[in-house]
């Protein structure tokens, strides 16, 4: 945003609304073309900007101001850009899908400044979002700053109503069917520069964006639960989608306040991948009866370091949950380590599913 | 105004910590005249980023630590890379309250992951415009450099001349980040590309060290130097701001004025030391301080006219190039090898004839200028 004051004939980056020499009320230049007048390619890596080579640009504005934009794809010097990008700050922003993860995404999209439009399917899960939005918001806020914030999501029924959104973040069941029909109507709503991201844990980007006619514009954006204290965001490029989109989305998980890792499609993504065997070994010592479920546990927190056991996490998950994700590796691998352990499904079949059952390894009450 | 004493620690990677290597330079200035701690009324400490390189600020503080029971006025001066200099500014204007100060430059970078470290640096540009766009210094002194060749057509081989001039400058000081390290031409040119045009020979080193002054209100030696200008301007922070990115404004300004201080022009100046941060930053700052007509830089230094038995010898230490770039203290490092020349104590690489020396110190593309002379007393 550029800041004029005509009359003293100086120019100000920032949004300054008085001239601090004459005290006159400053005008916002809004210029339309740009033309490439210096042009690096950078190929050193710093923690904000780590996918090199990319390029920054010196560009100057028909006025004669000059800007600097880093891109990734090369100019040759006098081309003229009629758009440059703006801010990385997101306005509008729509979540689909009202269960843990989708309302913690919109939590933390509106406590990030962003315009959120909230999709569901059905008005009662719509109130029981806003609550559950406006009681962890209370926790640091009062009252009046939650109402503030809650105004700030716009609840519909409508996948219409995300026609203005800058980025789309999908948070549904994971069923690939139910996803792709999705994607192939948000293709179709929103304009062509919409990011469409899936909050999918299991399920291949390649085959979601497939359905799109644009599936450069297509990425995983995978959240943790509960989201608003969990830090990490996988971001996982399919192999379609575009630097600008991958670069695009990191910025929008660190502006978010995540710390985004990037990664190829592939079955489990990262964590998944790694913790479901390290889960279903667990069970195995459990069913081999090497140790109790609670000495399993505390192994696992005082030597691995970590807050919790693999069989609490079991039950934290949900075994069902557990079986999911374990037979979707399976099926993409083929490999004999993704076999889920036997107690897993017997447990199941006696209804011990973990904390929803009020049972699983430890009993809740 | 008089230098009466200097102090420093070798440059590079090196082990000690940031007090230890502040510790050392104080030691090493004291050293070099008969003045006890006692007699320093005020200290002023130049440094750039231990903040964010070592979580470490409230230096003030922290050098009086190692001050046990003096308490005794101190402050921190940060202006990125421009802070050796601008706490010697600031100290020579509290000469009116203080007999006796001592600038302290220190830095410690090197024990930082290298993208850290090439994001804490780039703290010195604009959060909004630079850092967003992943505009690093590298990148902005790259984009100097394109408009330079594009509007003077200096070439990529006139850049190597500065960096292999400061490496043989560099490996006759035996304080120099890469006193040991021979460099050719060859090495120059096949050096990997860092931010196009510019490869990592035409980058100064990210060094560990420190630096320290003693100035003094009079004369008390005929080892002191005596300041004759001292000037710092400022100007805009991003290279967007600017309308001309071949030279620095703030410089030709601070430079005008230091030459009216002083009453003498460019054409006085024995040795320089000019903040070779990049290559292009030695050939700009010859520009800018006058030694020749912009664009010319290049033919200087293509006729050898800047190295040590040339008539404008500069950067004699090796400069940032070879000499280092701890950044805090490569300002205070710059009057070291001044006063050092002046005194006619620079041994293998002494000057001879040395009466009028300039360091031009400048933050970030020249957000901060920062210009000192000094005449042999």
């Amino acid at each position: 945003m550029i800041q004029i004051c005509k009359k003293c004939n100086l120019t100000w980056y920032y949004p300054v609304d008085t001239c601090i020499y004459c005290r006159a009320k400053t005008e916002t230049l809004n210029p339309t073309v740009y033309t490439v007048r210096g042009i690096t390619e950078v190929f050193t890596p710093s923690p904000d900007h780590s996918i090199v080579p990319y390029y920054n640009l010196l560009i100057e504005d028909e006025f004669g101001n000059f800007y600097i934009r880093k891109a990734f794809q090369n100019y040759e010097l006098g081309d003229k850009i009629s758009e440059i990008r703006k801010e990385i700050r997101i306005k509008k922003v729509g979540v689909i899908g009202t269960g843990v993860t989708g309302t913690g995404i919109a939590q933390v999209l509106v406590q990030a400044g962003c315009e959120v439009i909230l999709k569901s399917r059905a008005e009662e899960k719509l109130d029981k979002a806003f609550e559950k939005i406006g009681t962890n918001l209370l926790k640091t806020m009062n009252v009046e700053e939650k109402d503030k914030l809650l105004f700030n999501i716009k609840p519909t029924l409508k996948l219409d109503d995300l026609n203005t959104t800058d980025i789309v973040i999908e948070a549904v069941i994971e069923d690939i069917e139910i996803k792709k029909r999705l994607f192939e109507e948000l293709d179709k709503i929103c304009p062509k520069k919409t990011i469409l991201a899936t909050n999918t844990s299991s399920l291949s980007i390649d085959e979601i964006a497939k359905v799109t006619s644009n599936p450069n514009r297509v990425i995983g954006m995978h959240f943790f639960n509960p989201v608003p204290k969990m830090h990490l965001v996988e971001i996982i490029a399919g192999e379609k989608t575009s630097q600008e989109t991958i670069e695009f989305v990191r910025d929008f998980a660190k502006h978010l306040l995540k710390v985004p890792v990037t990664m190829k499609d592939c079955p489990g993504f990262i964590v998944n991948r790694i913790l479901m065997p390290y889960l279903n070994e667990a069970v195995y010592v459990l069913s081999e009866g090497i140790a109790s479920p609670c000495d399993i546990d505390t192994a696992a927190r005082l030597g691995l370091n970590h807050p919790m056991g693999p069989l609490a996490l079991l039950d934290l998950i949900g075994l069902d949950v557990f079986l999911s994700i374990m037979n979707s590796l399976y099926r993409a691998t083929g490999n004999s380590k993704h076999l889920p352990c036997p107690l897993v499904e017997k447990m199941i079949q006696e209804g011990k599913i973990g904390r929803k059952s009020k049972e699983g390894f430890y009993k809740y009450s | 105004m008089y230098i009466t004493a200097i102090g420093r620690t070798k440059f590079g990677i090196l082990n000690e910590t940031l007090p230890e290597l502040a510790y050392k330079a104080m030691l090493s200035a004291l050293e070099d005249s008969n003045l006890s701690i006692r007699d320093i009324d005020a200290i002023y400490v130049a440094n750039f980023c231990s903040g964010p390189f070592q979580n470490q600020l409230h230096l003030n503080s922290l050098i009086s630590s190692l001050l046990p029971g003096l308490m005794i006025p101190i402050i921190r001066i940060e202006t990125a890379c421009a802070s050796g200099g601008s706490a010697l500014y600031q100290a020579l204007i509290s000469l009116t309250k203080f007999k006796t100060i001592m600038v302290i430059g220190v830095e410690k970078m090197s024990n930082v992951d290298p993208t850290k470290a090439t994001m804490n640096i780039s703290a010195a540009g604009d959060k909004m415009l630079d850092q967003n766009e992943g505009l690093t210094f590298p990148a902005s002194y790259a984009l100097i450099a394109q408009q330079h060749m594009l509007k003077y057509g200096t070439t990529l081989d006139d850049l190597s001349l500065v960096s292999l001039k400061n490496h043989e400058n560099g490996n006759l000081n035996e304080f120099a980040h890469f006193y040991h390290k021979k460099v050719d031409m060859e090495m120059i040119r096949n050096s990997p590309v860092i931010c196009s045009p510019l490869r990592l020979f035409d980058c100064s080193p990210i060094s560990d060290g420190a630096a320290a002054l003693i100035v003094s209100r009079e004369r008390r030696s005929d080892r002191d130097v005596k300041i004759i200008a001292s000037a710092l301007v400022t100007d805009y922070i991003s290279p967007a701001q600017r309308r001309d990115l071949t030279s620095f404004k703030a410089v030709k300004i601070a430079t005008n004025e230091a030459y009216s201080q002083a009453k003498i022009n460019a054409q006085d100046i024995n040795i320089a030391e000019v903040h070779d941060c990049f290559t292009i930053t030695e050939l700009i700052a010859m520009e800018d301080l006058g030694f020749c007509k912009p664009g010319e830089s290049k033919n200087y230094v293509r006729e050898g006219r800047t190295k040590l038995d040339g008539d404008i010898p500069i950067n004699t230490d090796g400069g940032l190039k070879a000499d280092g770039h701890p950044i805090g203290a490569s300002g205070v490092g710059q009057v070291y090898e001044v006063v050092t020349q002046l005194r006619n104590e620079a041994g293998e690489r002494q000057v001879k004839n040395s009466e009028i020396g300039l360091t031009h110190n400048i933050g970030g593309i020249g957000g901060t200028a920062v210009i000192h002379i000094f005449r042999r007393s």
